[in-house]
Parts: C-alpha cells; structure tokens; sequence
C-alpha cells in the first residue's frame, strides 16, 4: 500500500484492517532494519518501515521532551500499574523501545564486542545518561524513532541545556575537552544531515531539525555556556544547509556571543537565526504560557515558538492569506459604496473577519491521531494519564502563519493614491485590473511593481494600518478553541509565500497571478536594515500574534564581512528596539545568477528559504528567481 | 469566449463539492443558512451559476425567504430550461445578464474564470464563490 508516496509494509494491517498503534510500533521497534553504520553515533531510519499516520492530522513541527530520554532510563518512565488502555500503550511503548535498545547493541557486539556504545545502550534501558556523548546519542535515538514512527519535521530542542551537565562533569573529570567536544558536535550535525532527502518536507533542506541555543531566566538575565558556543562554531565549521539553529537573545546577550552568531551567519548558512527573549516571552506570558516554561520556550519547525517537550501545538496548520479578503471586498462588494480609504480598509476589515471565520473552521475540524510514543515523550501526558491526542500535554494550542500583508498593505496605498487622490482609476477599474490579471495594463503593472513598497517603512501611518489589521486578527482568534480547549496563535511570517502566491490571483501592487507575495517581514526597497527593524519593533505581538514573525534580509558577503562590528551594535540596538525574529541571507546576486547558469561550479553554494536553508541547486527555479530577484535589488541592481 | 464554456468548469469539481456540501451540512447542523449570508452583503436578489444538484439545494435554502432568485445559468440549460418556473439559461446568454444583488457560483464551476467572463460584461456585477463563502458564517 502507498500513502503519501510511500510504501506502507503490509504487515501494518491485517486482512486490509489497520492494526492498532501498539501493534504497529512492535512491528516498528522488531523490525526495522539496523544499518551498518560507521560513525560515532547511531542514527538511522528504515524509510522502507515508516508508521501510517493517515489516520488522523500528523503530528509534526513538534518538539519531544529530550531531557526525559536523558535523565531516565526508559523503565524508570513506565507506570507502575497498567489500568487503562493509554497506560498500557505508554509501557508498551517503553517496553519496545527497550527491545529496539537491546537489538542494537546485539548488532554493535557483532561487529566489536568493545564497542563503548554497548553500554549505553545498555543503559537506556533503566539508568540516566552520565556523559556527553551518551546524553547526545540518547538523543538521536529518541530523534530517530520519532522520525520513524512518521512524526515530520522534528525539532531538536534546547541542547546547550540539556547537555550542559554532562558536558561539565566530563570536563571536569578530563574525559573531554573542548576540541573532542567541537568535534562531538560536528559529528551529531553530520548524522542529523543524514537521509537529508527523506527527512525534507515541501523543499529540499526543510526537515524541521532546528535546536535552540542561550535563553534567558525570570529576572531577564540571559544564560548561555559553553555549550551555546562550541554548537555555534560547530555550525560554522561543517558548513551544512541543517540542522538548523535558533539563538535566543536578550539585551544582557555578550558581544562575543552576538560576533560568533554574526560570523557564522556570514559564511552564507542562514544560521542562526535570532530570536528576542525580551518581546518573545512576554507575548507567551500574555497567552497564558507558565513563567518558567515561557523562559524555556523552543520553537518548531521554522521559527514559531514551542514549548519543547510539553507543548504538542502543530504550529503550521494552515496559512492566512492576507490578499484574500481584499480581492474577496473587490468581486463581492457594492463598490459604489466605498468612497474613501477608509471605507475601503472597513470594508476589509469585514471581509478579513468571514476569511477568519472560515479559517478558524478549517482548524476546528482537525483531529489527530492516537500516539503513546508522543506521549510518553511529553511532560502532562503522564500525570494526566491521557494520550496527546486527546489533550495530555501541558499545551496543546495550535498555529497559523500568514502571507501577504506587505503586497496588501502596497495594494491598499496604491488604490488610495491611484484611486482616491489623484483619481486615475476608479475601484472597478481596480476589480477589472486585477481579475484580467493586468491585461492590457502592463504599463500601470510595471509603475506599481516599481513603486516603493510601503510594507517595512517606519511610517506612521503604514504602522497603525498594519496594526489596525492585526488587531483584527487577535480579536478574531480570541474566542478560538480546539477541539482540545486550547488557543489559536498567528504570525506575520510564513512559509507558503510562493505556494500561495502560486495559487492566487493578481494584486494591486503590480505582482501578477502565480507570482510569489513578499517575503516574511522584508523590503528591499529601505535603505538600511534599520528602518525596518524600527517597523518591526513597533508590531504587536501579544493577544496570540507571536507565532513568527521573521525579519528577513538579504546581505550581500562582502558587506556582512568587512563590517561585522557594526552588525554587533545592529543586532544589539535592535534587541532594544524589540523586533521578534531576524534572519539573514549572505549571498549576492552574482553568485546565485551564476550558479543558476552553472551550478556544477556552485555545489555547496548554501541560501536562506524560509525558516531553513538549503542547497541553492536543490531549490526549484522559482525559488531561486525569488532570491535572485531579492538579492538583486538588494545590491540596488537589475537583472 | 461564449462558445468555450468548458474553461469556466471546475477540473477539481468532485473535490470542491465534496468539500462545499459537507461544510453546507455543518451549517445546516448548526442553523445556519445562507439567506442570512446574503443579508449580510444586503441582498434581496441571486443569480445561481449552476442549475444542477447544488444550484437546486441552493435555491431550496432561499426560496421561502426574501432572497429572490432571478434565475440560474447552467450548461444544460436546454435540457433544465426552467426550475420552479424560473429560467435557466445557457452561457451563450450571459451577456444579457438581468441586474442583480450578487451572482452565487458554485463548485462546477472554475471562479477565476467566471469572474473574468463577469467583469468582461460588466465590472459592477458582484459574485461569489460559494466554497468559500460557506465557512464564513
């Protein structure tokens, strides 16, 4: 049987009937197939054996409480009675884990009877993990099996935190110094990169592997340790597109800190991405996330903020397409009743509410399928005695991401110049425009695509406009539940910005039908990177608006390079101002335009997409044009 | 374009209806109805773009209320001709469209093409599309 382009094994269903979950992950942890795999850690899927998860909305972009494999042996989190079915699906699911433990280390005694990983694999079995390596290769097999059992997109979680005591005693005890452990670290990354192609989602490179590092405490005194360092300059030696990276940052963040980030990023990864502790918690708080917990928040796939390891929210559930409501006013409404921009931006807001209503009904049908591993492996469901699918996490909120508000926002300016003020077109002649997909009127199309966009402009008035809309947003959200109780979130920055541009018709900022909406939060047209952080910093994100929202910009190599000081006292100024999320993209046009014509010659050419990196030969042809275009205007170019 | 109506049909019809009808049921479930969708746009006339299955729900939703149905355009329109004594019309009569509140579309039918056939009569016709109006109340 195939699904989702993928070969189900029969044995998963009896007499064309599936057969239950804790049959099927016998089957997974008895059957899957031990690589011989020479490297310092195990990592392996059997992508022939994966899980059916059709059977409800999968869990991915999910975080799995890592600590728990670490500082547990697996029996140690089984329950000591089994007087319901979850009870005996989570100690089913302990049990199998164990066998799957005791089958790798029988394939390791085949090989080499000395073979220090025997032991700790030995040990998963009912003691914690004492040192580094064995917490990171606990790690990865929790990783794995989550993979396995067809959980996308898996997040990796806090790792500086997680393994920052084994990482001390070791060091204190002369087992490791700090070069081994770089070294360590190189080779977790060069595994986690491993059947990179199964692991990506909608793009190559897109597998969610993302870990968080440095965070802040209640008093805002920001944490970081060695750790956070060497996964930092571990990033930049293996030079690879995944696993990604997050850094967390406050205003307390150290300057040497901040200059590592910024040479990395410079070597063109697109990582780390930063992400400000002093907006971003705040906003969870304002949601209702525990202080504590809001202190250690993770993130999921992209960027959206998770709590790792309690949180099952699925924060990429669908997309809020901005446009939408305005070309819904266009076709739907008596435009001879809107007589000014601000009857027009009402008018919107009202169609932005039913897009809404219709958006929150979509999420309100979604259900998900039973999953003890997830359980187990996610603090509430536990001490609830309840599957995460029937609401056992200490969270279970789930998000959407948007596109679309920078061409909207150039849309509404332009038909209020156009429209209202200079009055060369009239709001039908705007409907007729857009629905012809600019027949006849490429000239006007090349003027609005020419104009200055006003989406990132630190204007007053495009600020209240953009907050004025979000409001809306949050007020509509407000009164959202799941299925589960639990609260809807959005951001401004989303992945589907080409998919949906794809999908949707002309708008009236000069983009045509099927072309890509802007980029997260971006305008090329500033001149500086500052005015648009001040934009940024100016958003709302409390009321639920926090789930990513990604200031994207293109540097080209030479100017990160030759200035990385002032990108300190950038990215610090910025931190004050209070942006939410910042990434770069170091590359210049030249180098993509020639990779495009010759991409032999740029094998490892590395560049930004959404909230991962990838190959710049892996993308498709749109996606290249895309950051072409970008980086070209960027450089104040054309093509 | 009269004479090439097959690029104002839905390829993703079965997909689209299944969705529409089973969001209408959510509806019907909860009380909800699309007289009171149209209110909201101030309608007190439809024109419905199919005369089949879901043009005839949609006319049986509306026809005891004060939401006046005008009448229905649809590709059998010759076989149809008339529904409770209310023409049908082919597309090749599009052209002659009566003035009205809105024109309801439905899933037989692809929207970015009828509404481009639309504004080609004339800008001021207002439409909808109903897969996406039926999640909006």
């Amino acid at each position: 049987m195939i699904t989702n382009g993928r070969i189900i094994p029969e044995e998963f269903k009896e007499n064309g009937i599936d057969k239950d979950y804790d049959e099927v992950f016998e089957l997974i942890c008895q059957n899957v197939k031990i690589p011989n795999y020479d490297g310092r850690f195990v990592h392996f899927i059997d992508e022939n054996y994966v899980m059916d998860t059709t059977k409800g909305y999968r869990y991915e972009n999910i975080t799995p409480a890592y600590d728990k494999v670490i500082n547990y042996g697996l029996s140690e989190l089984k329950y000591d009675s089994t007087d319901s079915k979850f009870k005996e699906s989570y100690n089913r699911v302990c049990d199998n884990l164990i066998m799957l433990a005791g089958r790798i280390v029988d394939e390791l005694r085949v090989k080499d009877k000395s073979d220090r990983r025997i032991e700790w694999f030995e040990n998963l079995a009912d003691k914690p993990a004492i040192h580094f390596e064995e917490s990171i290769q606990r790690m990865l097999f929790l990783n794995q099996i989550m993979w396995q059992t067809d959980h996308r997109l898996v997040g990796l979680g806090a790792w500086d935190s997680f393994l920052f005591e084994a990482y001390q005693k070791d060091m204190d005890s002369g087992i490791l110094d700090r070069d081994e452990a770089v070294k360590i670290v190189e080779d977790l990354f060069r595994v986690l990169h491993y059947q990179y192609t199964f692991k990506s989602n909608v793009l190559m490179g897109d597998t969610g592997q993302i870990f968080v590092l440095g965070k802040s405490d209640e008093n805002g005194n920001y944490i970081c340790n060695d750790l956070t360092y060497i996964f930092i300059e571990a990033l930049k030696n293996v030079n690879q597109p995944d696993p990604k990276c997050l850094l967390r940052i406050n205003k307390n963040t150290p300057d040497d800190l901040i200059r590592l980030s910024l040479e990395t990023i410079a070597t063109g990864i697109g990582a780390p991405l930063l992400a400000n502790d002093d907006v971003i918690i705040p906003a969870l708080l304002d949601f209702g996330i525990d202080k504590t917990d809001a202190c250690n928040y993770a993130t999921s796939a992209c960027w959206e903020p998770l709590i790792g390891g309690k949180s099952s929210s699925n924060n990429n559930r669908t997309v809020l397409n901005y446009c939408k409501a305005l070309d819904n006013l266009l076709k739907r409404a008596d435009l001879s009743r809107i007589c000014n921009f601000d009857d027009l931006v009402t008018e919107y807001i009202k169609h932005l509410r039913l897009n809404l209503c219709a958006v929150k009904r979509v999420i309100q049908q979604h259900r998900f399928p039973y999953d003890p591993l997830l359980s187990v492996f996610m603090y509430g469901c536990y001490e609830s005695e309840k599957d995460v699918s029937w609401g056992g996490a200490c969270y279970c909120n789930t998000g959407i991401t948007s596109v679309g508000m920078g061409n909207l926002v150039d849309s509404l300016y332009n038909i209020k110049r156009l429209v209202f003020e200079e009055k060369k077109y009239s709001l039908y002649d705007v409907k007729r425009i857009i629905i012809t997909n600019y027949e006849n009127e490429n000239e006007l199309a090349r003027h609005l695509k020419g104009t200055p966009s006003c989406y990132g402009k630190d204007n007053p008035e495009t600020v209240a406009l953009v907050k004025r809309i979000t409001t809306v947003v949050s007020e509509e959200i407000a009164d959202f539940n799941t299925y589960l109780g639990e609260k809807m979130k959005v951001g401004l920055s989303g992945a589907a910005y080409l998919d949906a541009g794809k999908a949707f018709g002309a708008t009236f900022d000069g983009r045509y039908a099927g072309e890509p909406f802007v980029v997260h939060i971006s305008n090329e047209d500033n001149n500086g990177y500052t005015e648009i952080v001040n934009f940024a910093s100016q958003m709302k994100y409390d009321k639920g608006l926090f789930n990513g929202n990604v200031l994207d910009f293109m540097v080209s190599p030479d100017f990160i390079a030759g200035n990385i000081d002032k990108f300190v006292s950038f990215i610090k100024a910025a931190t004050l101002s209070g942006f939410f999320e910042m990434q770069m993209n170091v590359v210049s046009a030249d180098q993509m335009i020639e990779a495009r014509k010759n991409p032999e010659a740029f094998p490892n050419l590395i560049v930004r997409v959404w909230g991962f990196s990838s190959y710049f030969n892996d993308l498709p042809d749109e996606y290249k044009d895309v950051l072409i275009e970008r980086a070209l205007k960027n450089e104040r170019r054309t093509a | 374009m009269m004479n090439k109506d097959y690029l104002i049909m839905n390829t993703n019809q079965a997909n689209d209806s299944a969705t529409l009808l089973k969001r209408w049921l959510e509806n019907r479930n909860d009380g909800k109805s699309f007289v009171d969708y149209f209110h909201e746009y101030g309608c007190s006339s439809i024109i419905i773009f199919d005369a089949g299955e879901i043009g005839r729900l949609l006319y049986e939703e509306v026809k005891d209320s004060d939401i006046k149905v005008l009448c229905f355009y649809d590709r059998n329109a010759e076989g149809i001709r008339e529904i409770d004594g209310i023409p049908v019309y082919t597309f090749a009569m599009v052209g002659e469209m009566t003035k009205t509140d809105m024109v309801v579309v439905s899933t037989c039918f692809n929207y970015s093409e009828v509404v481009r056939m639309l504004v080609g009569i004339d800008t001021k016709i207002r439409s909808v599309y109903m897969r996406d109006a039926v999640y909006e109340f």
